[in-house]
């Protein structure tokens, strides 16, 4: 009797391990579901990844002041963050792997990398949701499992070409692209179409190899064409240092582009004289929080300042909703921990309660069309005199036009 | 077309002031130093932070060439020393302290890029047709001043001539009593102290960030062999031939593939001259 009770400790003690490595899907006894995200919270893209851990935060303690029901039973949502050290090739694929295949998580938020995660996705597919990647053509066509909390860029790069003509009365641009830099080509092939559409000569389009520290040639060759504005092709990090060589090579007229440079940014990388070289600068990307007139996202705008005393980029909201969105799709699914379920349910649901971007509905209401969610676009322009960003257009896109833009008269006024 | 000429001396006045620290040392202990770029981040960034103190920019600025000289040291005393009797394992130890000291930056000052301001940030000098920003034209200042002292510390002092007599034969000078460490030392120091002044000339036209010289230091390599390994006058016209053909490149053919007119001329070099622009031979720190 003494050993066989031995034998089943000795047993019980060797199994527990086991049933520790096989365990966790997801769903904890107490009702709590955990889902994962990974962000470039260290390295050159932490100035991505840590905004959105932070919103992610502010979303998940706002989704649990009321939780949500999923098969009859309340619940509460956490997130499992993971960093891929602005590396998705090597730390993020790791970091997907332990959270899909080791810890078995239901859905996982992410930021950048998209196409380096497709094989592990074909091999453990769960639903992927991109917080920030506008990339054209779309990360979308790489696998079913992506979804995009946000719009892509034809979504609002028209809405450029469409401001600079009618406000800047722009008639000849010229476009300096990072070359071998995805995001910043992508632009470049959709401002030309725009410009086109718009009868808006592009006078120059320059290059400059990404990495590269010295922009003098690109920038000769777009000045040298005499154009009324120039286009910066590529994103926040690339293209301030070449606006502001840009400035110092003593260019002064009309800056556009869809980085979505906030004034912290502008402050920090281009330094002292950060307000005169972010003068005669548009920006036009997804509304931000800050200039939204939808009071949810103000709401946001304003806690979220309060709490980090830093300025919300467009990123933030939605970030902030991603965990609605989770909650949403597993209470349509009637699941927490089943992928499959959770994709498909993705595609049905409508815009959630409780979030503060301003997703505009597809056909039917439902929150994704093609698995994409978008919000309205935004131009913004600088206003030296305050030292910060103001909306000067709101717009929708579709087909390739612009639909519905709400120009503002003397927006820093 | 003089315009070109400009941009492509500024750009070869960069590469050769990185390029000389890299075959300095190159020259006297035949260790092929990435940790450069790791000095000219963090002495970069020093200058910044006495900046954002609230000192001067001249006092940031000294700070800065200072830092860069101290760490050099440091690496030298600490790692590239054990190592001399092991060539083979130098450039891991290389890479592995370029990993350090940029993760030391990520860690102290984080991704996100910065900006360095100088007195001389919207000045802008126009000369027949020709523009040439303040900050552009201070680097080619100072590339022109501390080459220009290095010149002079190595032809007209016994330090450089001590110097020169390692990086020609270590065994002999050894035997002449010259102090091998401490000539070690000295031209680590010195291509620490070239590393800052390379970060406190063209941080202020780029960003600082972890990782703003990994670019600049590749093109710095292609100089070094161009002007033949451990030449540093060789460093000095490799320099100015790669930015000069960068430029003429970029703007007569494209601006895209600026970096890859370098790599072409290097080929050239090295199938027409495979010792580099000038030969080493009895002639290295020279």
């Amino acid at each position: 009797m003494r050993s066989r009770t031995a034998a089943m400790l000795a047993g019980t003690v060797l199994l527990l391990p086991v049933a520790g490595c096989g365990g966790g899907s997801g769903a904890a006894d107490d009702g709590t579901v955990t889902v994962g995200a990974i962000l470039s919270m260290s390295g050159i893209y932490s100035t991505l990844g840590a905004p959105q851990q932070k919103a992610l935060r502010m979303g998940v303690e706002n989704l649990n002041k009321q939780g949500f029901v999923v098969d009859g039973r309340k619940r509460t949502l956490e997130i499992e963050y993971a960093d891929d050290k602005s590396d998705a090739a090597t730390t993020g694929v790791t970091q997907l792997r332990e959270l899909t295949q080791a810890k078995k998580l239901p859905v996982v938020a992410y930021g950048l990398g998209s196409d380096t995660y497709v094989p592990q996705l074909k091999r453990n597919p769960v639903p992927m949701l991109n917080l920030i990647d506008s990339v054209h053509p779309s990360i979308l066509r790489l696998s079913p499992q992506f979804w995009r909390v946000r719009g892509d860029s034809p979504t609002y790069v028209p809405g450029c070409l469409h401001y600079a003509k009618r406000e800047l009365g722009t008639k000849s641009i010229s476009i300096i692209t990072a070359k071998g830099e995805a995001y910043g080509e992508g632009l470049t092939q959709l401002v030309t179409q725009s410009a086109r559409a718009e009868g808006i000569d592009v006078a120059a389009s320059t290059q400059f190899p990404v990495g590269a520290t010295d922009y003098s040639n690109a920038i000769r060759g777009a000045v040298a064409a005499e154009p009324d504005a120039v286009y910066l092709s590529s994103v926040t990090a690339v293209i301030l240092p070449v606006l502001k060589q840009l400035r110092q090579s003593g260019y002064t007229g009309p800056v556009i582009h869809s980085a979505g440079i906030n004034p912290n940014q502008a402050k920090d990388i281009l330094g002292g004289q950060f307000n005169s070289i972010m003068k005669d600068n548009h920006d036009c990307a997804g509304t931000l929080p800050t200039t939204s007139e939808n009071p949810a996202a103000k709401a946001f705008a304003d806690a979220y300042q309060a709490r980090y005393n830093e300025y919300p980029q467009d990123l933030t909201m939605w970030a902030h909703d991603f965990p609605f969105i989770v909650a949403a799709a597993m209470t349509k699914a009637g699941t927490v921990d089943d992928p499959a379920k959770i994709q498909k349910a993705l595609g049905e649901i409508t815009v959630p309660q409780g979030t503060v971007s301003g997703w505009i509905p597809g056909p039917g209401d439902a929150l994704f069309t093609e698995r994409m969610a978008r919000t309205a676009s935004e131009v913004t322009t600088w206003c030296d005199a305050r030292q910060t960003l103001a909306s000067a257009m709101t717009f929708d896109v579709r087909d390739g036009a612009v639909v519905d833009p709400k120009i503002k008269k003397d927006p820093c006024s | 077309m003089t315009q070109v000429l400009v941009d492509g001396i500024f750009l070869g006045c960069l590469f050769a002031v990185v390029a000389v620290g890299l075959t300095l040392v190159y020259g006297v202990m035949e260790v092929p130093n990435f940790a450069h770029a790791g000095i000219i981040v963090l002495a970069a960034y020093t200058t910044w932070s006495v900046s954002q103190a609230g000192a001067p920019f001249v006092l940031a600025a000294l700070a800065g060439i200072a830092c860069g000289g101290a760490v050099s040291v440091l690496t030298e005393v600490l790692a590239y020393r054990w190592i001399i009797e092991r060539p083979a394992a130098a450039p891991a130890v290389a890479l592995g302290l370029l990993l350090i000291l940029q993760n030391v930056a990520l860690r102290l000052y984080g991704g996100a890029g910065r900006s360095l301001d100088t007195p001389y940030d919207t000045v802008l000098l126009r000369f027949g047709g020709v523009t040439l920003p303040g900050v552009k034209a201070a680097l080619i200042v100072l590339a022109v001043a501390s080459l220009g002292a290095l010149h002079l510390l190595l032809t007209r002092t016994s330090l450089g001539r001590a110097m020169r007599a390692v990086a020609q034969d270590r065994e002999a000078a050894g035997m002449l009593g010259i102090p091998m460490r401490r000539q070690y030392m000295l031209a680590f120091l010195i291509a620490g102290l070239l590393g800052g002044v390379a970060a406190i000339a063209y941080a202020p036209t780029f960003q600082i960030s972890p990782y703003m010289a990994d670019e600049v230091l590749l093109s710095a390599f292609v100089v070094v062999v161009l002007g033949g390994l451990g030449s540093v006058w060789g460093a000095v016209t490799g320099g100015l031939l790669l930015g000069i053909v960068q430029g003429f490149g970029a703007a007569y053919v494209s601006s895209a593939y600026q970096s890859a007119f370098g790599l072409l001329v290097l080929v050239l070099i090295l199938v027409l001259r495979p010792d580099g622009l000038r030969s080493t031979n009895a002639r290295r720190v020279a």
